[in-house]
């Protein structure tokens, strides 16, 4: 028989009678009693409900179909829009669709290996999918439904990475520039970040030239000798900090609260 | 050594501060190392220099 509540002296020494776990919600393999004071077992699949989704719609951007480890090694194929959202979401807002040749998906550790290049260099990103049910991997790399529970950065060759950025630990290579003429904007999207990384390069996300003489472009922001404009999303929580944080000061008029971002913005 | 520039960038004045000899910087109060680093004016921070030479770190990305 099972116990749920354990009364000595009129003065209650256990009570499970208002608990609310179950074996539905408790993480798969963890053991508990439930209200009724009965041994259960989670099943649970951790990260099943997780945040840090990769967002399915955001492929509507996509223009062309389908995707392609050939057709993601051309950035021109790209729209600006996908490029944006297709390949920004991971955890923390990191940005890595430019170089992006390729991926592979490992089936007995559901980990994704994106792989990019830069400056000769090819690296890796890995992505562990191992607790998330729903994902669906295609032919072409694609990830679907997948609530990402962990994202692991592999170090960077010095001589491979030009712009590095300290994010939330991590060493992250953020490729900023463009050798594609008229670029019209890049997006750098940090909604998921629980706090303002370290940019440990000055100028990370695109030289900032000093316009002062009203010289042309207005826009300021160059990079590889092309216009490029950024914006910079960030949580409304951290804008002030954000703003004012080394490095990142620099862009501070390219910075802009979530709440106020809209796709116009591009 | 650490070199502290004063400079105007579109309207608005930063602080520069880098290492002449090609080291990394260390911002003493959040014990982060930085190439270089771009500060608003009054700056909070302070600066040493690191032992840490800085490797070969391209300016730009070239794209591929």
């Amino acid at each position: 028989m099972s116990v749920n509540k354990v009364v000595i002296s009129d003065e209650t020494k256990l009570d499970l009678t208002a608990d609310t776990v179950d074996a539905a919600h408790l993480a798969k393999g963890y053991t508990a009693h439930n209200k009724k004071g009965e041994a259960i077992t989670g099943t649970m699949e951790s990260g099943s409900s997780g945040s840090g989704a990769w967002i399915e719609g955001d492929w509507t951007y996509w223009t062309g179909s389908p995707i392609t480890t050939s057709n993601i090694a051309y950035r021109t194929s790209f729209q600006p829009k996908a490029k944006l959202h297709g390949f920004a979401q991971f955890p923390c807002g990191v940005f890595c669709n430019a170089g992006v040749i390729g991926g592979t998906y490992n089936t007995s550790t559901r980990k994704v290996t994106l792989t990019y290049t830069q400056k000769n260099a090819s690296m890796g990103v890995e992505v562990d999918c191992s607790d998330c049910p729903d994902m669906i991997w295609l032919p072409a790399w694609s990830i679907y439904n997948c609530n990402i529970t962990k994202f692991v950065a592999p170090p960077i060759p010095a001589n491979a990475a030009p712009n590095l950025v300290g994010l939330d630990g991590y060493a992250i290579t953020v490729p900023y520039t463009d050798t594609v003429a008229d670029r019209p904007n890049r997006v750098f999207d940090f909604r998921l970040c629980g706090q303002v990384p370290s940019m440990t390069q000055a100028q990370a996300l695109g030289t900032v030239k000093n316009n002062n003489a009203d010289s042309f472009p207005p826009e300021g922001l160059y990079a590889n000798g092309y216009i490029n404009t950024i914006t910079i999303v960030v949580p409304d929580s951290l804008y002030d900090e954000w703003i004012t944080k080394t490095n990142w000061t620099l862009y501070a008029s390219a910075i802009v609260k979530a709440s106020e971002y809209t796709e116009e913005t591009i | 050594m650490i070199v502290q520039e004063q400079q105007n960038i579109n309207g608005t004045n930063f602080l520069y501060t880098y290492s002449d000899t090609n080291h990394y910087i260390l911002q003493n109060e959040t014990n982060t190392e930085y190439v270089s680093a771009y500060d608003v004016i009054p700056c909070i921070y302070t600066y040493s220099e690191t032992n840490k030479v800085i490797e070969n770190i391209a300016s730009e990305e070239g794209g591929n």
